[in-house]
């Protein structure tokens, strides 16, 4: 598409591996890939929600983008530049223009630290000298929704949602670009987290933040996001318009998961058959064909590769146009 | 704040305050040796004198300006060896701990090394070769001691490396140096306090056997070792010779073992007894 | 199979009251709980932190920390669990009496391989099903390889299956599962709580969840409890509940899940929080963040309403619609 502008976000082809340590002396070390070959970009000011369970990879992808792990294999670009081939100098702005929110707002905060000076430290580390990181501090503690004179305060005074408030503030200190926000309101309580989603919203209407939201609850990656993608065990199943990969779910997984989603659906609606692949062995072909109704020979012998079935809409699944024809479980 | 043991909290007090200043309280002059008052017994008992309080030795030396002394030296060989076994221990476990590979390997092996070191052995060792006294034994036990804490702190940096802190502090850009100083040292440092404390209840039963065996503390220095040493020939006629010292190291090693537990249940909830 | 009502209760709770810290400014942890549980019953607990109902699960089954003051009574069997001693709570906990509590990291012993511990519980309480069978019924993956590891090894929410597994090994009486799904995935804890009705159903254990997951007790639950503060504010089934809330603090709870509709989710946040148990106000807990708050609610505090078969709501506002 022509004139659209440069994506904040863009990864292509990404893939984890890490080796078990051995556990016996002459056992052939074990691969284990934690991410296969993913690839999704997001445009700037947008929320790009990755959905999986645990054991998907999307902390492992989450954790290459902020150039905490380094990927196997793959690009990652921020703002158009490689992010694993960067001069020291680029490292340093990277670090101003990407910052995380994780998901649990006990171990988030240095409990040696005060609330001030946790929000200033990642000024501090840019050079900014102690009096502007700290008047900046209590700019965005106000921006957070919260009283200045919290910044006196040590972590353990405050709540959860407050905690992850501060750990807000933090990350909007430096006035990023791009946010990673890794499961931040799992580990809230339900109002809370609606609390929370909120400002992050708010956040990002007013300051024109880029998101890149990852959660294993489908209700609240949607809330936040422009785009979705679903990953299974290390790959990307299924990318697309938040709305229309909620509304017709293509890939096998992904309807399970919007069914499980639906309030009203009574247990074992969604059950799955078949048995749960091993994350040292996965399946071949499809990972998901060992609990999958549709899979067959095809599906053993050759992994399915993202295809686009929609605008914008991409599943990797040799079936679903059949598996489309079926019952649509619905959300609403 | 979890509440100490008021009792324990106390003596620890008091002991460390005639550590540092009990020799302004001294009756007598520790070694001064007065042949009229030889095995007087403690205050009270038949024969007891006002002016000995707890008696006096074979020597006529005070029992109770003897065992003041005593407790300066030993509580000052025992917190110096901790403070020092401490600081090395520390520096290398955070060290090794923090930058990992090949140089956690090789100063945990080097942990190791010094831990396998039997301190009897090493006690004798040293003493047979540099000759006893208060600094060598306090080498023996700094050298026996430090690995200790490395370990500690070795395995407190590691689980803190992982922990969400460090890596948004990571993410944040903050250079490792100061991550280590301002975010790993200072939350591993709560679990040191508490060995430390526990080490000192340690190293004064330490310095106590080998000033007893002879190798520690050398006349005319005093410790309770010692006097306990020097009292075990009388034991039979003189029981205050030997029941005081020990009695005092008893005391002191629970008062400081008691702190340090409480501190170490406080600060690490899952080791509490 | 829903319980039938006339069969007397398994376990009655009156003025079920727990509080901490000094006497003069006590921390209200539970405030005058009442209620009634029917065999082969399962009712869900739904409250949020603060809410109290991990410290009314521990009051019933007496983990609480000495230093707490409990008051009222919980019948059991006619035995009040309150005032049992520690001996014949231990014979009780276990075999008539299952939990599956919160923490996994202090339940599990971590000398003991998973397999020791489980056979352990499969000896005494007489198990048929082997080892594997349970942990495969809680959909641990590799459940032979599982057996030979120890707790350290496994992830939280593999531990909390382990426990679920242990607990309904043998057929309890009563089981009180605390956050029994919430470190699990979406499918995952599907399985987990079809595991619950399963139990109920072939055995007529009575269930009691605790949870802030409404969704999960949507789906399982014969009955729901909603607490705040420390006090129960509504009670009925869920159905009802959930169709027709009538407590403001169910309402805003309710709202505040993220909901799907045609084109968007939307969610609405409850604003302000839960108050300082150690200052709760006089009248009702929730008046400061009520949008339907009167005058009374500030001074008195609400009362039970009756509000349709077998539902219950202490709020002024619903005695004032009634």
């Amino acid at each position: 598409m022509t004139g659209t502008p440069e994506p904040m976000v863009a990864v292509r082809n990404v893939s984890k591996r890490f080796v078990l340590p051995r556990r016996r002396l002459f056992e052939r070390p074990h691969n284990f890939t934690a991410v296969d070959g993913v690839s999704f970009t997001i445009p700037p000011g947008t929320t790009f929600g990755v959905v999986g369970e645990s054991g998907s990879g999307k902390t492992t992808l989450a954790r290459m983008l902020l150039k905490l792990e380094r990927p196997s294999e793959g690009v990652i670009q921020v703002a158009g530049e490689d992010i694993f081939a960067q001069s020291p100098a680029q490292e340093r702005a990277f670090r101003r223009r990407v910052q995380a929110v994780f998901q649990d707002p006990y171990g988030a905060l240095s409990p040696r630290l005060k609330a001030g000076a946790i929000i200033a430290e990642p000024l501090r580390a840019l050079g900014v000298d102690r009096r502007t990181a700290e008047a900046k501090a209590l700019q965005v503690l106000e921006l957070v929704g919260m009283r200045a004179e919290a910044a006196a305060r040590y972590p353990h005074e405050f709540s959860g949602g407050q905690r992850q408030r501060i750990a807000i503030a933090r990350a909007l200190s430096v006035d990023p670009r791009l946010l990673v926000l890794d499961e931040p309101v799992s580990a809230l309580d339900v109002s809370v987290r609606a609390q929370v989603l909120s400002l992050l919203r708010d956040m990002q209407q007013r300051l024109g933040l880029t998101y890149l939201f990852i959660g294993h609850d489908l209700a609240v990656v949607h809330y936040l996001s422009d785009a979705v993608g679903v990953m299974y065990f290390g790959r990307m199943v299924e990318t697309g318009p938040a709305v229309e990969v909620l509304r017709h779910p293509a890939h096998p997984y992904t309807r399970r998961l919007v069914a499980l989603a639906a309030a009203e659906a009574p247990l074992g609606a969604a059950r799955l058959g078949g048995t749960l692949p091993d994350p040292l062995a996965p399946p071949s072909g499809c990972h998901f064909r060992t609990r999958c109704a549709f899979a067959d020979a095809r599906c053993a012998a050759e992994a399915p590769a993202l295809a686009e079935i929609g605008p914008g809409h991409l599943a990797a699944c040799h079936h679903h146009s059949a598996i489309a024809a079926g019952p649509s479980p619905s959300v609403s | 704040m979890t509440r100490l043991p008021a009792v324990s909290v106390t003596i620890c007090v008091l002991l460390v305050i005639a550590a540092l200043f009990g020799w302004a309280l001294e009756p007598f002059t520790p070694d001064a040796a007065d042949f009229a008052a030889v095995l007087v017994p403690p205050f009270g008992l038949e024969g007891g004198l006002a002016q000995h309080l707890l008696g006096t030795d074979q020597l006529g030396r005070d029992m109770l300006s003897r065992l003041i002394a005593g407790t300066h030296i030993s509580l000052m060989t025992a917190g110096a060896a901790v403070a020092v076994a401490g600081t090395i221990g520390v520096v290398l476990g955070l060290i090794g701990g923090y930058l990992g590979g090949l140089v956690e390997a090789a100063t945990m092996r080097l942990t190791d090394a010094f831990l396998a070191l039997p301190f009897i052995l090493m006690a004798l060792a040293i003493v047979a070769a540099l000759g006893p006294g208060i600094g060598n034994i306090i080498l023996v036990m700094i050298l026996t001691n430090w690995a200790r804490y490395a370990r500690l702190v070795r395995s407190e940096v590691l689980s803190i490396k992982q922990r969400d802190f460090v890596l948004l502090a990571r993410v944040a850009g903050v250079r490792p140096l100061v991550i280590a100083l301002r975010h790993v040292l200072p939350n591993a440092l709560t679990s040191i306090l508490a060995l430390a404390v526990l080490d000192v209840g340690r190293a004064i039963v330490l310095e106590s056997s080998l000033s007893f065996l002879g190798l520690g503390i050398q006349p005319p220095d005093v410790s309770w070792g010692l006097i306990l040493a020097e009292g075990r020939t009388y034991m039979s006629v003189a029981w205050w010779l030997t029941v005081w010292p020990g009695l005092l190291i008893v005391l002191a090693v629970i008062s400081f073992n008691t702190v340090g537990e409480r501190l170490r249940g406080h600060f690490d909830p899952r080791s509490a007894l | 199979m829903p319980p039938d009502d006339a069969a007397s209760p398994i376990l009655t709770v009156r003025h079920l009251t727990v509080a901490f810290g000094p006497a003069h400014q006590p921390v209200r942890a539970v405030s005058d709980a009442s209620f009634a549980l029917a065999a082969g019953e399962i009712l869900g607990i739904a409250g949020e932190s603060g809410s109290g109902k991990t410290t009314l699960c521990a009051a019933l089954i007496r983990t609480l920390p000495r230093l707490a003051r409990t008051a009222g009574e919980a019948l059991f069997d006619g035995r009040d669990l309150l005032r049992l001693s520690e001996r014949e709570m231990s014979a009780l906990r276990g075999s008539e009496i299952a939990m599956v509590l919160q923490n996994p990291m202090t339940s599990l012993d971590p000398l003991f391989t998973i397999g020791n511990q489980i056979d352990e519980v499969r000896r005494e309480r007489r198990v048929a099903l082997s080892a594997v069978e349970l942990l495969r019924r809680v959909h641990l993956t590799a459940p032979e390889l599982r057996l030979r590891q120890y707790p350290h090894q496994l992830s939280g929410g593999m531990r909390q299956r382990v426990l679920t597994a242990m607990a309904t090994a043998a057929v309890p009486r009563l089981l009180i599962a605390d956050e029994p799904t919430t470190a699990l995935d979406a499918s995952i804890q599907d399985e987990i709580l079809l595991l619950f009705r399963e139990i109920r159903d072939t055995a007529g254990c009575a269930i009691i969840i605790v949870t802030h997951d409404l969704a999960a007790i949507r789906r399982l639950c014969d009955r729901v409890i909603v607490m705040y503060a420390g006090r129960i504010v509504e009670e009925g089934p869920t159905g009802d509940i959930f169709r027709t809330p009538r407590h403001p603090y169910t309402r805003a709870l309710l709202a505040s899940l993220p909901r799907f509709t045609a084109d968007e989710v939307i969610l609405q946040a409850i604003p302000g929080q839960v108050p300082n148990l150690a200052e709760l106000p006089a009248g009702c807990a929730f008046a400061d963040r009520c949008t339907l708050v009167l005058d009374r609610c500030r001074r008195e505090q609400p009362v039970a309403v009756a509000a349709g078969d077998r539902r219950r709501v202490f709020c002024w506002q619903a005695e004032a619609d009634t």
